[in-house]
């Protein structure tokens, strides 16, 4: 087994609204190893995005509140550094790609501009050298002719180009952690499957582990080793990917997967679906979240939250099925 | 050579953009025309003493309130001052006392704004509710009772007066284009990978509100400058013998019916003045509109 990089712990957050208390994230844990991908999938809404910005820290306060646990990244707990403290983790040691590529650069500026600030702002280096790092991570991330994307704003630039620009930007201060939101969801498939590609080429490259979020099992069977079922701001499975999608000890993952169509065999076969919709976090159901979807509910679900428990080696599953 | 073509190879995007600029200015001629005009105003205000043909603030008592003639351009006033000079000058005072307020404003408005729209919250109140306090003023009145509390008359005192009164406008453009600005994904973007929030406030954001301001700047040079000349018409700008545009108009009310090119000619200067600046704005508007650009 290999070191620890990341450690999420016991993590509450709460969202302060006018309509009431949010309760976005209900103790999630997780770890990632050095060297890793690790997925987090989940519905729109069941947290991954909150629990991946609370690690950097970018969660707007108020309404946002981190109740308690802890993120321990290379044994220091980032919950506890000063503002200015956790900005020299952002960038240099843990950086973020977004979602929509298109809304992620800077529209007045360059992207050689972007990519030379960000540089000089953290490795605190010249210009000129800033200049040939940039250049490198251009490079890097495949891009033809780095000199001329230099000067391109982005909106010259395609979808995937300038999610490559993101990336080079998101790298290039060698951070030891990436954390990817949705990094592929706004691109075409084509487009999609050649940003994983990179992303894995350069996670083997520079050696940087990768935390990725998606609602996409594919993507995150193709990238991860280790994944992470979320439902209602709670992890509710966490595993190899190969033991999770073989084996779906939660109902909640079993749902998930046989939601997805399978070409070629029982055509006439209705997709399974997950009963109910997801619930409203403003008045999360009692014990296990998932318990008014769950066929499998007994009487102790709507009463007593479950504990994650190991199942199996490495394999933690949050249901009172196995507890 | 060579490095000139390096240069236009590295910056060929933002040389696109200019030139891309420069043709949709090209294609109003509504915005030529300001733009001529402001052009040649700021020549005359820097070459004012080539320009000028007499001292503007020498008197001749023996050629009093002469007509306009060869001789004099535009006539003499009441104590025998060239009044060609004299606009000539004052084109210089007027532009000064336009970029020098305005800049001061943008300046002040712009730290304010960009404060109270980027940490909201308790900032944003206090900030915006001393904003509101100068708008419920009448400008005017407060430049004004601002000008007579400094007791000395200069371009100066007009100066700071009208910065006084004029900075809260700028506060609630840059204010209302950062509260959007805030939110989008290239801000949390830039935090993610180690920005500061002054870095984000003025590297990320001011850059991006830049359109909005430089409209708003352009037609207020031409507002700075009415209000200025404004405030020396009725007595509060600069002493006796400063040849400014207010000013002069002023001193010519008396001999409206003897002499109109006294009051005429700086008249006409404040109308090109504050006219090219509107032009130029409105067209500037169009111009930097991202919505009509692509």
């Amino acid at each position: 087994m290999s070191e620890k990089l990341l450690e999420v712990k016991d993590l509450y957050i709460n969202f302060y609204t006018y309509e009431g208390v949010v309760k976005a994230i209900d103790g999630v844990s997780f770890h990632i190893n050095e060297k890793e991908t690790f997925g987090l999938v989940g519905e729109t809404g069941c947290g991954k995005s909150v629990t991946v910005r609370a690690i950097l820290r970018l969660i707007p306060t108020p309404p946002g509140k981190i109740e308690r646990g802890q993120i321990l990244y290379k044994g220091v707990d980032l919950l506890k550094l000063s503002d200015e403290e956790i900005l020299n983790y952002r960038g240099n040691e843990i950086s973020m790609v977004f979602q929509e590529p298109m809304n992620s650069l800077n529209p007045v500026f360059t992207v050689g501009d972007q990519l030379i600030e960000t540089i000089m702002v953290n490795q605190k280096k010249s210009k000129d050298e800033a200049y040939e790092i940039a250049i490198d991570m251009l490079e890097k991330v495949k891009l033809p002719d780095p000199d001329k994307i230099m000067g391109k704003y982005p909106h010259e630039l395609s979808g995937g180009q300038r999610q490559r620009v993101v990336i080079a930007i998101a790298l290039s201060c060698n951070p030891s952690l990436l954390i990817a939101d949705e990094p592929t969801t706004a691109l075409d498939v084509t487009v999609q499957a050649q940003i994983l590609d990179l992303m894995d080429d350069l996670k083997q490259k520079l050696g940087t582990s990768i935390l990725i979020i998606s609602h996409d099992l594919g993507v995150i069977a193709e990238t991860c080793q280790r994944v992470g079922v979320m439902y209602a701001g709670t992890i509710v499975e966490m595993a190899d990917v190969e033991n999770v999608f073989e084996k779906r000890f939660h109902p909640y993952t079993r749902g998930l997967l046989n939601a997805i169509p399978v070409f070629g065999e029982g055509k006439k076969k209705r997709l399974e679906e997950i009963p109910g919709s997801v619930p409203n976090l403003l008045h999360p159901p009692s014990g296990c979240r998932f318990h008014p979807r769950c066929p499998h509910a007994t009487a102790v679900c709507k009463e007593r939250k479950p504990e994650l428990v190991e199942v199996e080696p490495g394999h933690y599953v949050r249901c009172h099925l196995y507890g | 050579m060579q490095f000139w073509a390096k240069f236009k190879a590295e910056h060929e995007s933002k040389i696109k953009e200019l030139r891309y600029t420069l043709f949709l200015i090209r294609n109003s001629p509504l915005t030529v025309l300001g733009l001529m005009i402001i052009l040649t105003l700021v020549l005359v205000a820097i070459f004012a003493p080539y320009i000028a043909p007499y001292d503007p603030e020498k008197t001749n008592i023996l050629e009093r309130l002469q007509p306009p003639s060869s001789k004099h351009y535009f006539g003499t006033d009441d104590l025998g001052r060239d009044i060609f000079s004299r606009v000539v000058w004052g084109t210089r005072i007027s532009l000064e006392i336009g970029f020098t307020v305005v800049l001061l404003a943008v300046a002040i408005g712009s730290v304010l704004g960009l404060l109270a729209g980027y940490y909201r919250g308790k900032v944003d109140e206090i900030l915006m509710r001393i904003t509101d306090m100068f708008f419920a003023i009448p400008s005017l009145i407060l430049a004004m009772a601002l000008s007579a509390a400094l007791q000395t008359r200069n371009i100066w005192t007009v100066m700071l007066a009208v910065t006084f009164v004029w900075w809260p406008s700028y506060v609630r453009i840059v204010r209302a284009s950062v509260l959007s600005l805030a939110d989008s994904q290239f801000v949390e973007a830039a935090k993610s990978v180690g920005a500061s929030d002054l870095r984000i406030m003025f590297r990320h954001i001011l850059p991006n509100s830049l359109a909005p301001l430089l409209v708003q700047m352009t037609l207020d040079l031409g507002a700075v400058i009415l209000v200025a000349a404004g405030l020396s018409f009725i007595g509060f700008g600069a002493g006796p013998h400063t040849p400014e545009w207010g000013r002069m108009v002023a001193e010519g009310r008396n001999y409206m019916t003897t002499a109109w090119w006294m009051i005429t000619f700086p008249g006409l200067a404040i109308f090109l003045t504050v006219l090219g600046f509107n032009l130029l704005g409105d067209g500037l508007r169009d111009v930097l509109d991202p919505r009509l650009r692509r």
